[in-house]
């Protein structure tokens, strides 16, 4: 069943790759060139993404358990080191 | 040149924040691919391989679901000099754990969670990635 769940969460961001077309490299790499040819459109990929998440985990996380896990593991790691 | 896509871009980007939303839903996990693909291998064993198995299946079968589905093919522009590839893939993947996440991972996740370390991270490798290209594209080559 959670096999199932993931192939289609994956199936969604992978098309949300391809709508977005972050599917493409170029894409990518044409955000990175400013002084050249460059094209936002990765900027607003990151923003839509944001902005849902934003919003969708502040409701989630007011949950006591996730569905299938007994617990949320969110990162808590907050060390920044140099190397 | 590629072409700005604001609207698209946008579209598929909230695709990739409700994926992220539903996978913390359902696993209690964050969404970052570089972490998921590379707990695929040992020596994690968690009992969380087929979850994981079945989310990078899945982001690697939508492309091609969608060309087959629609007819037309995704449009990809990459190397086609292979060792540069893999060795292109190994800095990925060792830079991402190393930095305890990727675009996703921080990008995504981290700045949805107002993570400050996800935020640092992600200056960080955005800015190092901006001087990349500069420096491969207009001063190096041209």
């Amino acid at each position: 069943m959670s096999f199932l769940v993931n192939l289609a969460l994956g199936l969604l961001f992978g098309a949300g790759l391809v709508v977005s077309g972050m599917a493409d490299p170029a894409k990518v790499l044409n955000f990175l060139d400013l002084f050249g040819t460059w094209d936002p459109s990765l900027a607003f990929v990151m923003g839509g993404a944001v902005l849902v998440a934003f919003v969708g985990y502040g409701l989630v996380l007011r949950r006591d358990r996730p569905v299938a896990a007994p617990s949320f593991s969110v990162p808590a790691g907050k060390d920044m080191t140099l190397a | 040149m590629t072409e700005f896509t604001p609207f698209a871009s946008l579209i598929g980007g909230a695709m990739i924040g409700l994926s992220a939303v539903l996978l913390m839903l359902w696993e209690g996990r964050i969404a970052g691919i570089s972490g998921i693909a590379s707990r695929l291998l040992s020596p994690y064993r968690d009992g969380g391989f087929l979850s994981r198995f079945g989310f990078i299946l899945g982001i690697i079968a939508a492309p091609l679901l969608l060309s087959w589905s629609s007819g037309d093919a995704i449009r990809q522009t990459i190397s086609s000099n292979i060792p540069l590839m893999i060795g292109a893939g190994l800095l990925v993947g060792f830079g991402t754990v190393w930095g305890n996440g990727c675009t996703s991972g921080h990008g995504v996740c981290g700045l949805s969670r107002l993570s400050v370390r996800s935020l640092v991270a992600t200056l960080i490798f955005m800015a190092t990635a901006f001087v990349t290209v500069f420096i491969v594209r207009h001063v190096i080559g041209g």
